[in-house]
């Protein structure tokens, strides 16, 4: 050990050493070379003084770091956690002689347990988001003489950053999280010292870092949700990075290390298993007028009023709910203006939704579209309901009634078909009594939804009951009663175990499962 | 004191028999569990009003799928009668199963407000019904039925296959068009792309360094702070000396066990020692 120790410290008096004759030595050697040359050779001479002491400027390190050597290599000696001493080379940083070798973003391991425990999922499968807790994992070799109680002390800066790539190949940076390892601001976290490490690199050698944390928090309002711009950069780029720089009065920080970038993706993942038989995901057209926060705090209230209406209550467990951050540019989809406006062409608005990211994550997702040019509406079969930006979130289970439970509306509808259609619509559509919650006799209940009188009209339409009075198919329930009748519930259900169906699934069960829930019953 | 002994040993003989055993069980009982992932077919049906008499079904296309479908199915029952039927018959003509056709011809709109809701069902010549059906090997027809009346879909039952088309342990992936399985987490790879591997399986594989899992470090278990060392016992029953307060155990055993026999075969137990 006092060999070793020896060694090491005939190695940094020699690093000294060579530091401090360099110049001296090699001022000298001009000087005589000037001597025996004519005058015109002098201009050449200083030239290639300049030139070489450039070099040996470049090559040199320096053992002292100060404001004045800002970024230029130096060497120190480090100890390692089982106090052998050795050298590292790296930049003044700070007044510091800092080697970083890494700065990498990983999840937060607490953030990645909670969501498992909290919100069905495991976070590392489904990708990364803007919407994540992070750690910026840096590993980094310090001077000795910064004792482990002192590692708290040395003040690392760093960002978050997204990194935009221009034409030319240049990078545009936007600034998403601040960090310092001081407690500069109370309200911005840095770098703490959390271990030593050992690396194995990639030429083979074996290095021990010191790794440095830094946590960032993004759920549940999104990194920097205040910085729109920022936000709706890291969408565009679908990528973050954190590096180490050193801020500046008055002037934008310079970067000292730049981190590993990490790939993001645009489908933030509310809650819900990945295995979960249903998925919603969420979108905002361009003209529903939507930031960022707004589609996701829209689509939170859109779950969270969801999840409060049976039969969805009782089976939450058997549904995801995702939202795509991008921004989905419906001027191109063509309007068709009537009475009401809607998306004419299904196949284009199918087209520009399966480039999303969360299609891509789910497999047959159901989609709910937030616009402003549209009326909200519901094809039948089509994979997505459109709902109109300004209006309510209990509209959007009322949406979802249709397209995910087959229900009709219970009030009294224009039908807006031709007039050759009719016989046909009604003959072939109406009567057969694919209307589910609409009956064309009161009887029609009694088959498999109890003895009750149901003599109420319209439901859709004109000649059509419906089971109740109000209900979330009808305008009180959507004003204010916001609950399914026993009979909506029950076909809800009857879709919920869609895929059970052959067993055990059948309406009369599921509407007896629906009398014990909190719906509107009959009288 | 021993305090707690992580076993890491991966016995692959074991797990083949037992994904024998079970791909012996799903192909003979046709069960597919909830929520994993499976061979499944879409089915994507034209409905054409015909003359304003009666609506027409043909074939739009046909496609092999692989995911968590399974509440996708929409299996038939009588007593939610669907717009038409899709009838699946096996190459011997027995009917495998039946499902639901959904309209899609028709959609409403409507707005609510004070005064009232106001809707309009909207009706439309022509649409394209997607059908999810399990996938099965002997699949041999699909008829839709519709009003009494059945059409034959043509279908080249020679399209269905079943394949994997989401990623595995080791398998590489692009962001744009691919993703893991499920199970499987996208570790980012140099050339901009991903490799999926189990991440917090407490396995540190081939995929897998200290960047991109924790399975690839340990450090000592809380409970103990920063005051732990670890034995390391081989199935050759080597066990190496305790390691003192060293949390990148696991790089070091490793590094120990390079050149020498993979690690996840190697190690027995990982067992913690107070100091």
């Amino acid at each position: 050990m006092i060999a070793k120790k020896f060694i090491f410290r005939a190695i940094e008096i020699r690093l000294i050493q060579i530091r401090d004759c360099k110049y001296v030595f090699k001022v000298a050697k001009y000087r005589s070379f000037m001597k025996k040359r004519v005058l015109l050779l002098v201009v050449f001479g200083i030239l290639m003084i300049v030139y070489l002491s450039g070099v040996f400027a470049e090559t040199a390190l320096l053992d002292k770091c100060t404001y004045q050597t800002e970024g230029q290599k130096c060497f120190a000696v480090k100890k390692d956690s089982s106090g052998a001493l050795s050298i590292f080379e790296g930049r003044c940083y700070n007044d510091n002689c800092i080697n970083v070798y890494s700065s990498t973003l990983k999840l937060d391991p607490d953030y990645v347990q909670k969501t498992i425990k909290e919100r069905s999922f495991d976070p590392r499968e489904q990708g990364f988001t803007i919407y994540d807790d992070y750690v910026c994992e840096v590993l980094v070799e310090v001077p000795s003489y910064i004792t482990i109680s002192s590692k708290h002390d040395i003040l690392f800066e760093s960002v978050l950053v997204t990194v935009g790539r221009n034409q030319d190949g240049s990078e545009n940076e936007a600034e998403l999280a601040v960090g310092t390892s001081r407690s500069l601001f109370a309200s911005v976290s840095g770098l703490e010292f959390k271990e030593f490490r050992t690396i194995n690199l990639p030429n083979g050698e074996k290095r021990e870092f010191e790794v440095f944390d830094w946590k960032i928090k993004g759920w549940p309002d999104g990194l920097r949700s205040y910085d729109v711009n920022a936000m709706e950069l890291a969408i565009k780029n679908k990528n973050l990075r954190c590096d180490i720089v050193r801020f500046q009065v008055n002037k934008p920080y310079i970067t000292f290390f730049k981190g590993k970038e990490l790939k993001t993706n645009n489908c933030v993942r509310l809650e819900g298993s990945m295995k979960a038989p249903t998925t919603f995901v969420r979108f905002r057209m361009t003209s529903a007028g939507f930031g960022i926060p707004q589609l996701v705090a829209r689509s939170k209230e859109s779950v969270s009023t969801f999840e409060s209406i049976e039969p969805f209550k009782t089976y939450k467990s058997d549904f995801a709910h995702l939202i795509d951050l991008g921004d989905y540019d419906d001027s191109i989809l063509p309007i068709k203006t009537d009475r009401f406006d809607y998306y004419s062409n299904y196949d284009s608005v199918v087209s520009i939704l399966s480039k999303s990211d969360c299609y891509l994550k789910s497999t047959l997702p159901l989609s709910v579209l937030y616009s402003g040019k549209t009326s909200s509406y519901s094809p039948w079969n089509a994979g997505f309901i459109v709902i109109n930006s300004k209006r309510l979130a209990i509209l959007d289970v009322h949406e979802i009634g249709h397209a995910f439970c087959g229900l009709n509306d219970e009030y009294e509808c224009k039908i807006s078909i031709s007039d050759s259609f009719r016989s046909l619509f009604y003959n072939l559509v109406v009567f057969p009594g694919n209307l589910m919650n609409c009956q064309n006799s009161p009887d029609g209940f009694k088959r498999w939804f109890g003895d009750y009188d149901r003599k109420l009209e319209p439901c859709t339409y004109s000649s059509l009951y419906r089971p109740s009075d109000n209900s979330l198919m009808n305008n009180e329930g959507v004003q204010g009663g916001q609950k399914f009748n026993d009979v909506s519930c029950a076909y809800c259900l009857s879709m919920i175990k869609a895929s059970e169906r052959a067993k055990d699934n059948n309406i009369k069960t599921n509407w007896q499962e629906c009398m014990k829930m909190d719906v509107i019953k009959p009288s | 004191m021993i305090i707690q002994n992580k076993n890491i040993k991966f016995d692959w003989k074991v797990l083949a028999v037992a994904l024998f055993f079970m791909f012996f069980v799903f192909s003979f009982n046709g069960v597919i569990a909830e929520g994993s992932e499976s061979c499944y077919v879409k089915v994507n049906i034209n409905e054409n009003v015909i003359n304003n008499e009666s609506i027409g079904f043909s074939l739009n296309d046909i496609s092999n799928i692989y995911g968590t479908y399974s509440g996708a199915v929409r299996q038939y029952s009588e007593d939610i009668p669907p717009f038409a039927i899709l009838s699946v018959y096996s190459k011997t003509n027995g009917l495998i199963g039946k499902y639901d056709v959904g309209n899609a011809l028709m959609f409403i709109v409507e707005d609510f407000s004070d005064s009232g809701p106001t809707g309009d069902l909207i009706m439309s010549d022509s649409g394209v019904a997607s059908v999810i059906i399990p996938y099965g090997n002997n699949i041999g027809a699909m008829k839709v039925e519709f009003n009494g009346t059945e059409t034959d879909l043509n279908v080249d039952t020679s399209k269905i296959k079943c394949e994997r088309t989401c990623k595995i342990e080791g398998e590489f992936g692009s962001y744009d068009s691919d993703r893991c399985c499920l199970g499987f987490a996208p570790l980012q790879q140099n050339d901009g792309g991903f490799v999926c591997a189990k991440v917090g399986d407490g396995i540190c594989s081939l995929y897998e360094d200290y960047s991109n899992s924790e399975d690839c470090y340990y450090s000592c278990p809380k409970e103990f702070g920063n005051n732990c060392s670890v034995t390391i016992v081989r199935n050759d029953t080597t066990v190496y000396p305790p390691l003192t307060n060293l949390p990148g155990i696991l790089d070091i055993i490793q590094r120990w066990l390079d050149n020498e026999i993979n690690l996840q075969e190697a190690v027995v137990g990982v067992n913690w020692l107070s100091m």
